[in-house]
Formats: structure tokens, sequence, C-alpha cells
């Protein structure tokens, strides 16, 4: 087999890509809905014949635009378009929302703009009911589809009134657009509620969106009281520009939950006990740019600063330096090798994914369809690139993630993490995939499929963020772990939180400071 | 995992070139990734997830399949087939009915990965059903039958236009593949 390019394995990297890749919905009120786009012959809409189309959108949204396939047989006469719902298999007799268009006498897409948005429901049958009432001769013409099966969800039907309805025989061609709107909230938490002068905090910052539709924009700013100074942030990983000191904008803001970290120090110039209060003022658009109420969330940092040190001879400082100096090169070391993790798979040897953790949502992934993509990748990573050795493929690297890969007798894990790994993580990974092997290696070796046997095992998952796995309902098969936990727990950022779900803003929290 | 799954199983979907496999499982099963990558990497997954008859009785249980689509040109190295086949507790073989050649490849793929993943639960799909006229049917059922000496089943008229009979194939490997876990390994408790 021919050596593939490197390019290539650009793009088997793409699908990896996408678990972390920023939204990237589109911000306008014109997505196509529901539609039926079959051309067969046109059918008159005159003073005696109102036409009208029923459809059901499988998903609700806010209706924006319709499309008929028309045009006018007559001069400058504008053709009615009424929304109304459904009463016994035919139009009502109210109108939700309509509007009228003077359409070209060429037949095309006539476009009926609608305003207000009407909020349509899923599985609900709606109608557009076209009427003009101009004589046959003048009126217009609604192009149908041939068939009642063009559009099965929906039917046409004739009426020489708008009130007496009879179905007609074929489908009408309509395009039905609308847009659906997020649905945010946000919360900010802190890596530590208390800090001694100099040290530094991570905020974590939480966007949720549980809403269908993408926000247009959302916007934080965020204001540092003077005993916080700020140090760093990672907003761009997931879309965020800075368009100001520490004012952030977030574009098409997608389904799902998004996160950053900003990185703040405690000033060594302020009073024992100062207490700071970081600000964090959220603007959201909806869908469409129009702005939301503002959003403010606040969160209080105790300063302890016990004054400068007293006067000690220069020989107790000089001896004192030493070990205060390897400490600090030591610190600046980890600090510089620190990994934050992001998703964690455990996948079985032939690719079924066993259990999964997220620090972030991954939305539209299917992360059983990853798992498996992933170990297609690395089979034809081998294939390609081992020759007769076998020789697993232990990483990948794209942007700023890493892919880690610690291979086991019968499963694989893969952390996705960003930032440098001094080898802790890569420690943690080979000794969780060692407790795995440990606990589960006999049931995965000839495993049926039964996720029941392998119920637990996303329990020991923690343990990558420096967490104490939770192995209260694991029924493991003897060994101890042998995994070295974190000093501090997750209750720091708990405490600190102002709402919503806590995320370890580092996966070594004892490593901090 | 989809929240009341019970079994997730490798399946593996094989054939010639353009018999349709792809066209098949895209009528039911959630489908992320573009085509692209099976002709880049000679293979591409999906998933279906399913619910079929509980078999220690009473109700339904949830399986995910976790399809992985063979890509049906011959290019692809035999030691690369193997690892994707590795695994794999239940395959469809799939051939294109009004191309006979096709129906004599499939017994070769199927050798094929029986070599690397032992005698799986096996159904044959004989896809673009719908180009068949009625009378053809029988005949090529008994084309397929005298083709296929090792069928033991018939084979199972599917299209992917119209969608006939693929949920069924998909749902029958399911069962074909519990049924068979339990009866070389009864399920265990937890682990």
């Amino acid at each position: 087999m021919a050596q593939p390019a490197w390019g290539v394995l650009l793009v088997l990297l793409f699908p990896v890509a996408l678990l972390l890749a920023a939204p990237t919905a589109r911000a306008d009120p014109y997505h196509l809905q529901v539609g039926n786009d079959v051309l067969g012959t046109e059918r008159a809409v005159y003073g005696q014949q109102w036409v009208a189309q029923s459809f059901a959108p499988t998903s609700g949204f806010f209706l924006s635009r319709i499309e008929l396939y028309a045009r006018d047989r007559g001069n400058s006469g504008a053709l009615s378009l009424e929304v109304r719902a459904d009463s016994s298999g035919f139009p009502a007799a109210a109108t939700l929302v309509g509007t009228s268009v003077n359409g070209p006498g060429s037949a095309g897409w006539l476009d009926f703009e609608l305003s207000p948005y009407l909020e349509l429901e899923q599985n609900r049958t709606y109608w557009i009911v076209a009427s003009d009432s101009r004589t046959q001769s003048n009126g217009y013409e609604w192009w149908r589809s041939g068939s009642d099966t063009a559009y099965p969800e929906g039917t046409g039907a004739l009426s020489p009134d708008g009130v007496n309805w009879t179905y007609d025989t074929e489908d009408y061609a309509f395009r039905v657009y609308g847009f659906q709107q997020p649905d945010l909230n946000f919360t900010v938490t802190a890596s530590r509620l208390t800090l001694d002068a100099g040290q530094s905090a991570e905020f974590s910052v939480i966007m949720r969106n549980a809403g269908l539709g993408s926000a247009s924009s959302v916007s934080v700013n965020v204001s540092l009281p003077s005993g916080l100074t700020y140090v760093d942030d990672d907003a761009a990983f997931i879309g965020g520009v800075q368009v100001g000191p520490l004012s952030y904008r977030f574009a098409n803001l997608g389904p799902g939950r998004w996160s950053f970290q900003l990185t703040v120090a405690a000033s060594d110039n302020v009073s024992d006990g100062t207490v700071a209060e970081a600000r964090f003022a959220f603007e959201p658009t909806d869908h469409n740019g129009v702005p939301w109420p503002r959003l403010v969330e606040t969160v209080a940092i105790t300063i302890r600063n016990t004054g400068p040190a007293p006067e000690w001879p220069w020989w107790v400082l000089g001896l004192a330096g030493i070990p205060i100096g390897g400490g600090l090169l030591l610190l600046v070391r980890r600090r510089l090798g620190r990994a934050t993790v992001e998703e964690v798979f455990v996948v079985h040897r032939d690719g079924i994914l066993l259990a999964h953790q997220s620090k972030t949502l991954t939305p539209d992934k299917d992360e059983d369809i990853l798992a498996a993509m992933l170990k297609t990748v690395q089979d034809f990573v081998q294939e390609a690139f081992s020759g007769n050795e076998s020789v697993p493929m232990r990483g990948i690297q794209f942007g700023a993630f890493n892919i880690l890969i610690e291979p086991g007798r019968t499963q694989n894990l893969a952390v996705v993490y960003r930032g440098r790994d001094d080898g802790t993580l890569a420690v943690r990974a080979k000794e969780l995939s060692q407790l795995i092997e440990t606990r589960y290696g006999r049931v995965l070796e000839s495993w049926s499929g039964d996720m029941r046997e392998v119920r637990g095992l996303r329990d020991l998952l923690p343990v990558l963020w420096g967490r104490r796995p939770d192995v209260s309902g694991v029924r493991g098969q003897g060994e101890e772990s042998g995994i070295h936990e974190g000093g501090a727990s997750l209750a720091v950022s708990r405490e600190a939180s102002t709402g919503g779900d806590q995320v370890p803003t580092s996966p070594f929290p004892d490593e901090e400071g | 995992m989809t929240v009341g799954t019970t079994f997730k199983f490798k399946v593996c979907l094989v054939g010639e070139a353009a018999v349709g496999k792809t066209s098949l499982v895209q009528r039911f099963v959630l489908d992320q990734f573009e085509d692209r990558y099976t002709s880049t990497l000679g293979a591409k997954t999906t998933k279906a997830d399913i619910e079929i008859a509980d078999p220690q009785g009473g109700g339904t249980v949830g399986v995910s399949l976790l399809i992985w689509d063979i890509m049906g040109e011959r290019q692809v190295p035999d030691r690369l087939l193997e690892a994707y086949f590795r695994g794999t507790q239940g395959v469809i073989a799939v051939c294109d009915v009004l191309r006979v050649p096709t129906i004599d490849r499939m017994q070769d793929w199927v050798q094929m990965l029986y070599k690397v993943a032992g005698p799986v639960p096996t159904l044959y799909a004989a896809n673009k059903a719908d180009l068949l006229q009625e009378a053809s049917v029988t005949f090529v059922e008994a084309e397929l039958k005298a083709r296929l000496s090792s069928l033991h089943a018939g084979p199972i008229f599917t299209s992917a236009k119209t969608g006939e009979n693929v949920r069924k194939i998909f749902s029958r490997l399911a069962e074909e593949i519990v049924r068979q876990a339990g009866t070389e390994s009864p399920v265990a408790g937890e682990a």
C-alpha cells in the first residue's frame, strides 16, 4: 500500500477536531424548516378559489417567512397569505399571521415576510392559505406537486370562500422558514475563595445554551477590583474575541455548554482580610441579535496579607532562599507543564465505547461514534506507518489540543487535554488504565457487549481531574488502585459557585499555587 | 450512550462497491461524519439505536449497533480490513440484486470476516429490491440460494430507496447477536 501523505492525516484528524469545535450556527431568522419543492402543474387562486396547504413542523420554531412557487396572472395585484391553525383537518377560521405580496408575472418563489414572528409547535398542523379577490384571469397561480405524497405530512385543500373546504388531490410547492431561540444561563465559579497575597485563582465562566437555536452574540465584561489582577485567560479556545480590556464577545453561541477560564492573582498591597469582588456582566442577544436583559454574577475572594516579613539577618535569608527558590522553580515548572483535561474516553479494544466523561459538553457529536472513529483512525495509522511492527498509536496533536492514548490489554484510554503535560497526566492515565484492567480486564477479555457488565467503570474516570474516584458503587475484583489523589478537594470550587454544576478548573487542584 | 442502552455491538457492513451499503445504513442510522472518510480510511462508523425483545423475557432492551461501513473497493489492504473486522459481533453482507458478480463476492467478504472474527451472526441483504419486477423476485431468490451454499437463512430483500426491510434487517441482526451471546456466555451481573 502506498504511504499516505501527511495531508491525509489532517483529514483524518478532522473528526477529532470536531469534538472541540467552537459553535458555528448562523444567526439569522431565515432557516428552512419545512418545505416541498416538487413542481407539477399550476392551480389558479382567485376570488372563488382559495387554496391551502397544511404542514406540520417536526420541531418547534418561530415562523419568519413563507415562500410559494407562484406567479401573477394579472397586473399588479397582490396575493394574500395567511397562516391558520388546523380545525378538524381543514384550515380554522382565524388567521394567526398574514401578509400580502405583489408578485411578478413570471413563475418563481414568492417571499412572504411575516411579522410578528409566530411560534409554531412541534408536530402540530398549520395551514398556509392563499387568496386573491380578483377574477380568475387576473388572479395568481400556485404550483402543485403532481401528487398528494410529495409532502406526506400535509395535504392541499380548496375553498370557494375561505370557510368551507375540501381536500385537493395534490400537495402544493411551499417553503417555510424560521428560527429557534437559545435558552441561556450563566454561572461563574472560582477555584479558591481565599487567596494569600500573590497567589492566583481561576474563574470558570460557564455559558450554557439549553435551547435549540444559537445566540447571535454573548458579551462578557469582567470587572476586577483593585485586590485582583488579571493573569491570563483562554476565552479564545471557545471562539471568544477580546473586544476591550477584560471584555469578550462570543458570536453565534450554539446549543451546549461553553466555558473558559480566567486567571487572576491577589495583590500584595491590600490589607489582610480584604474582600475583593469580581464582577462578570453577561450581555446576551437572541438568535437574531436582539438584546436580552443583562445578567451579572459576582464572586467574592478574601485576600490574606500578613504584611512584610520581619527583619531577618542576611545569612538566614540566604539559607531560606535555597529551598524557597527551589520550590518556586518547581512551581513554575509545574505551571508550565499544567494540562487541562477536557474529555476522557474508555474504548474497548474493538472500538466500542465503554465509558466517557467530559469537562465540557460536545454538542452534536455522538460519543459512541467518536470513539469508534478514533479506533478506526488508530487502526489506519498503525497500518499505514507501523509496517510489520505492532506499534500502537499513542497520541494525536491538533492546534491547542492533544489526545493521549494509553493502550491497555483490553481497552484504550483516550484523554483529550490542552496545555502541556509534564508527565503527571501520562502517569495518571497509565495508572487508571491499569486499574481498569485490574477491575474489568477479565470481563472485557471476552466481553459480549452487555453494558451492565461494565457498570461503574465511569466512576473511575474523575481521577484524571485529580478527584477521588467514586468507587462506592463498584464491586471491584480485588486490588487497590495505587492512584495518588490530589490533596485539595473539589469542594473549593463548590463553595465558590454562584449556581449550576461544578467543573474543576484544573485537573490537578493540588498543584495550584 | 443512549439512555436505556443495555447492549452495544460492533457490526460490519460488507459487500462490493456500489451495492448500496452506505445508502442502506443512511436510512435510519445516526450518521455524523461525511462519506469521504469511507474512501480515506477504508471505513466509516455510524450508529443505530434500536429496541428488541428482552431475551430474558418481558419488555424490550435497548441495543446500540456501532456499524463499520467497510469500503467495497478491493484496494483496502487485508491487514487493515482485519483490524476493522476484529471483534465484530455481527455482519450484514450486501449485494446488488441486478449485478450477479456482487452476489458471488458477498460470500468472499463474509469468509474474510469469519477468518478474523469467527462465525458471527450473518444476514444477507439483497439490495435495490425496488428495481426488481415482481416476477423476478422468486428467480433472484433462487439464484441467491444457489450461489450462496452456506446461506442458512434466505436473503432479505432491501431497498435503501423505499426503506423496505432496512430497519428489520438491523433489528433481526441485533436479536441474533443477543441470542448467540446468551447461548455462549450468560449475561453476568454487575462487574
